[in-house]
């Protein structure tokens, strides 16, 4: 018992290796919210005026609104006046037109995360709108994308070069009114992506967006809008690191999904944003809206998502089957360690006849974590033959965890079928008695049990990000065991 | 006094009332206190979100009706034999004329035992939630309950019946302790039944304590056949010490609007709790079943396992809670919830939770809402079984799981009839 202790105690000293802070003067606005910083900031990005009458709309609407409290989540009060909403890399006004004029110490920070933008994109064959902090500093294989007709970009160049097509889909998944935390981000938000498909084109690669927080007490609120136009077809990969801050960091990201008729969008997510150190100091407070319209008959939205950072996770992937025989998936594995905590799921809206949908989530608690499945299937009077399949499960490690489930199942039809189930588990005793048997150490056992208990997860995931998953699971179960 | 609306009727100060012991009167007031401050619960809170009090509250109540009720015809209401211990409450009021105890064991009306000080102690401490406004109400209004209390090791050999009548528009309110001692063991079979001849459409609140000490056990069946526009707010607090016992199955069947709240603390090791339900809604009925199974401490085991069918208007809300407290390792909980759901116009909201703190645990629940099976149908009709007779059987087979649970025999056979009674009324052919 006592190596195992002093494994344990070595474990849980382990620091996140993602930890360091890249050396950038930030130009930015000074800690505040008040009407003129929504001015600002839309002046900064240089907006029509519509925007800024939409940022205007939001702003007023969030003045009336209180913080969310039904989640299961320990949340310190927030104040939204000590955090600076927009900062943006020095050489703003002379935008990089290659990677060569990228900042060198802007690629050493991809290089520390073991992301090297270039050699990545051209070996991997994937696309890099890399946001840091809040502009976009670098795109690549956007020649390429044009060729077949996608647009790929950061929000703002969408904003100067594709106005109708931002005006007419932004806010259309995630009105203005939706929740607190996505009436703030309409406000504030300060880039993000731009990924519109044409008529009936598939993609010829991944489109992958690195987000870090980089500057101190920056909150980043990110926008990300994909249209899918019919038949067409997109993998669009999201991944972020932070590096290590004590501040609690605000993140309040919004994503809009619209897949019109017959496409199909894959969305995957991995999260590892900074958890917070060993005692629950700092880390980052992340507050998402993802919600995804299938808004035509025959179009499938399928979300990944892997979340092991965070001290504080609030996010709900949601598909909303307006079309006929759509179809929403979501796979999910959210790990809690230390002192994070986590209260996400999904809604799945059946509207339309014959849509279906799939959840599968896989929770891990570990240390004094707290992990919540939360999720929502309705099945709409008018959605005859809806189909749902709900499995969620639990993986406790540890005395002083917790794991939560809160399913709200609402059918109002009486074609529907829906099915959920749930079990909670802790790694048996006899699993790894066995490996230690044959000679597997403990670390690597629980990690080979974990690993296989996400399988069914990990599978969704595109093969890049697979690999990294894994890794980051590991990484984030340290000083998990004993 | 004449009707009023409910909404006016919380907001009647019980006052002091010298015929009462002081500790009835300080629990009273207190009760009166938060009443006033809560209210009732509000559209929009978690726990009543499916549950909108707005009709109710607009009901006009009477505190009151004449109701005669011959012994001849209570047996045959409630099927019971001429010698069945039972006791009687006609809206929450005890009718001696009418019930039949043993002597021997200590089965009476709650009035009875004001003087007697324990009373207030097994009531135990009042809720203090913001939405805990009908055991306020509870608390600031009722007039009697049974009262039943098992000495060590105490068997009672035949069932007790307790018959709880709804006559008129009134609003009644009864409170009920169940107190076994170590080692004794109780069959108990409740009605809820609407008194025939009188106008319908008054408010049964009832709340009942139920204390379990060590390995004493109760089998409890619970039936509810109110009439159309009856309704029923029920609340169950149950405290289970060690190796003690409790099988519940709850069959409800009529009501306008039903709301039982069901919660049990599993407060010593290997304890047990089995609670079960089947309900039925048609027409505009609304049935909202919240069950909550605390596990405090190591080894206890607890079953759940719901069926509804909703049928016309019907909407049928389930939400189950299973809670396992830091230290609860060794619990094993299964929870399920199978719907069936029968109508274009029919809801169905479920809502199995877990909260699980303790990591060396068995927990799973399921939650399904489908319908009846086509192939079956199909496979019965071509063996010679019509439609109608196709779906009552499935319906049947469908409920059997839980009125199989029912201990008393004679209680499982009028239960299985009153069924069959309601599947026949049903217009079946899709």
């Amino acid at each position: 018992m006592s190596s195992e202790a002093s494994q344990f105690d070595q474990l849980v000293a382990a620091k996140y290796k993602h930890g360091f802070v890249t050396d950038i003067e930030t130009e930015g606005l000074p800690p505040g919210l008040d009407e003129s910083t929504v001015r600002a900031i839309s002046a900064f990005k240089e907006e029509p005026e519509w925007l800024l009458e939409w940022r205007l709309q939001a702003y007023q609407h969030w003045l009336t609104l209180t913080p969310p409290n039904w989640a299961k989540l320990d949340i310190l009060p927030i104040d939204f006046q000590a955090i600076s909403y927009y900062a943006a890399p020095k050489q703003d006004k002379d935008r990089p037109q290659s990677l060569d004029e990228v900042d060198p110490k802007l690629l050493e920070t991809y290089e520390k995360l073991g992301v090297p933008l270039h050699e990545r994109a051209r070996l991997a064959g994937v696309a890099v709108d890399a946001v840091f902090d809040s502009v976009s500093v670098g795109t690549t294989f956007k020649k390429e994308l044009a060729e077949v007709g996608v647009i790929f970009c950061s929000f703002s160049e969408a904003v100067k070069d594709h106005p109708q097509l931002v005006r007419q889909y932004l806010g259309s998944v995630v009105p203005v009114s939706d929740n607190y935390f996505a009436c703030l981000n309409s406000a504030v938000f300060s880039d993000g992506s731009f990924c519109f498909i044409p008529k009936g084109v598939r993609c010829p690669m991944e489109l992958s967006t690195y987000f870090r927080i980089n500057a101190a007490e920056t909150g980043q609120f990110e926008r990300t809008l994909i249209i899918a136009e019919e038949g067409s077809h997109v993998s669009y990969l999201e991944g972020c690191t932070a590096p290590m801050r004590d501040e609690n960091q605000l993140h309040a990201a919004v994503v809009e999904l619209v897949a019109l008729k017959d496409a199909f969008i894959k969305y995957s997510t991995v999260q590892n944003w900074y958890p917070g150190d060993e005692n629950g100091v700092g880390g980052i407070y992340n507050f998402v809206t993802k919600r995804a319209d299938c808004r035509e008959d025959g179009a499938k939205v399928s979300w990944t998502q892997v979340e092991t950072g965070s001290a504080l996770t609030w996010k709900y992937p949601s598909c909303v089957l307006r079309g006929d025989n759509t179809t929403g998936e979501f796979y999910s594995v959210a790990l809690t360690n230390n002192y994070q905590q986590a209260d996400t799921g999904t809604k799945m809206i059946h509207l339309g006849k014959n849509t279906r949908s799939k959840i599968i989530t896989k929770g891990i608690s570990a240390g004094h974590g707290q992990n919540t499945y939360r999720g929502l299937v309705h099945v709409g009077k008018n959605a005859a033959d809806a189909r749902n399949y709900t499995q969620c499960d639990s993986m406790l490690i540890g005395k002083t965890c917790g794991a939560h489930t809160f399913p709200y199942i609402e059918v109002k039809n009486p074609t529907a079928k829906v099915e959920h189930e749930a079990t909670t588990s802790k790694i048996g005793e006899d699993q790894l008695f066995y490996c230690l048997q044959r000679g597997i150490s403990e670390e690597d056992a629980v990690s080979m049990i974990v690993d296989g208990f996400c399988k069914e997860v990990f599978r969704e995931l595109p093969m890049e990000f697979a690999v990294e998953a894994k890794a980051l699971l590991e990484i984030s179960l340290e000083g998990a065991v004993g | 006094m004449s009707a009023m609306p409910l909404s006016e009727i919380i907001s009647l100060d019980p006052g002091f009332n010298s015929n009462e012991p002081d500790w009835l009167n300080v629990r009273r007031q207190l009760a009166f206190e938060r009443l006033t401050a809560t209210g009732l619960p509000v559209e929009g809170s978690e726990n009543w979100r499916y549950s909108s009090l707005r009709s109710l509250l607009r009901k006009n109540l009477n505190t009151q009706a004449d109701v005669v009720l011959e012994s001849e015809q209570l047996l045959s209401l409630a099927g019971l034999e001429q010698d069945s211990y039972r006791m009687v409450f006609v809206n929450g009021l005890y009718q001696a004329h009418l019930s039949l105890v043993p002597d021997d064991i200590k089965i009476t009306n709650l009035a009875s035992e004001f003087e007697n000080s324990e009373i207030d102690a097994l009531l135990g401490d009042m809720p203090d939630a913001a939405d805990a406004g009908f055991s306020y109400l509870n608390t600031t209004k009722f007039q009697d309950g049974l009262f039943i209390q098992l000495e060590k090791n105490t068997l009672c050999e035949q069932p007790v019946h307790l018959i709880q009548l709804s006559a008129g528009d009134v609003l009644s309110n009864a409170r009920h302790i169940i107190h076994l001692a170590d080692g004794a063991s109780l069959t108990l079979v409740e009605q809820v039944i609407e008194l025939s001849g009188q106008t319908g459409g008054g408010l049964l609140n009832t709340q009942t304590q139920v204390m379990l000490a060590d390995k004493a056990r109760l089998d409890w069946t619970r039936a509810q056949t109110l009439a159309g526009k009856s309704t029923l707010v029920d609340r169950v607090d149950c405290r289970l010490a060690a190796g003690s016992q409790l099988h519940c199955t709850h069959l409800d069947l009529g009501g306008l609007w039903v709301r039982h709240d069901f919660s049990v603390e599993l407060q010593g090791q290997n304890g047990f709790i089995e609670v079960d339900g089947m309900v039925m809604v048609r027409g505009r009925q609304h049935t909202d079943f919240h069950t909550r199974i605390d596990h405090q401490v190591e080894n206890c085991t607890s079953r759940e396992n719901f069926k509804c069918i909703a049928d016309g208007r019907g909407r049928g809300v389930y939400n189950g809670k299973i809670l396992v407290q830091v230290g609860a390792d060794g619990t094993d909980s299964a929870q399920k919830s199978a719907n069936l759901l029968l109508s274009e116009h029919a809801e169905i909201d479920t809502k199995p939770d877990l909260e699980i703190l303790a990591d060396d645990v068995i927990a799973s629940h399921g939650a399904t809402v489908g319908q009846l099976d086509d192939d079956a149908l199909f496979y019965m009709r071509t063996r010679g079984i019509d439609e109608k007779l196709g779906r009552k059987l499935l319906m049947r087979a469908f409920c059997q799981e839980v009125i199989d649970l029912v201990e008393v025999e004679s209680a499982r056979e009028s239960l299985g009839a009153k069924l069959d009674q309601v599947f026949e009324e049903m217009e079946l052919v899709g």
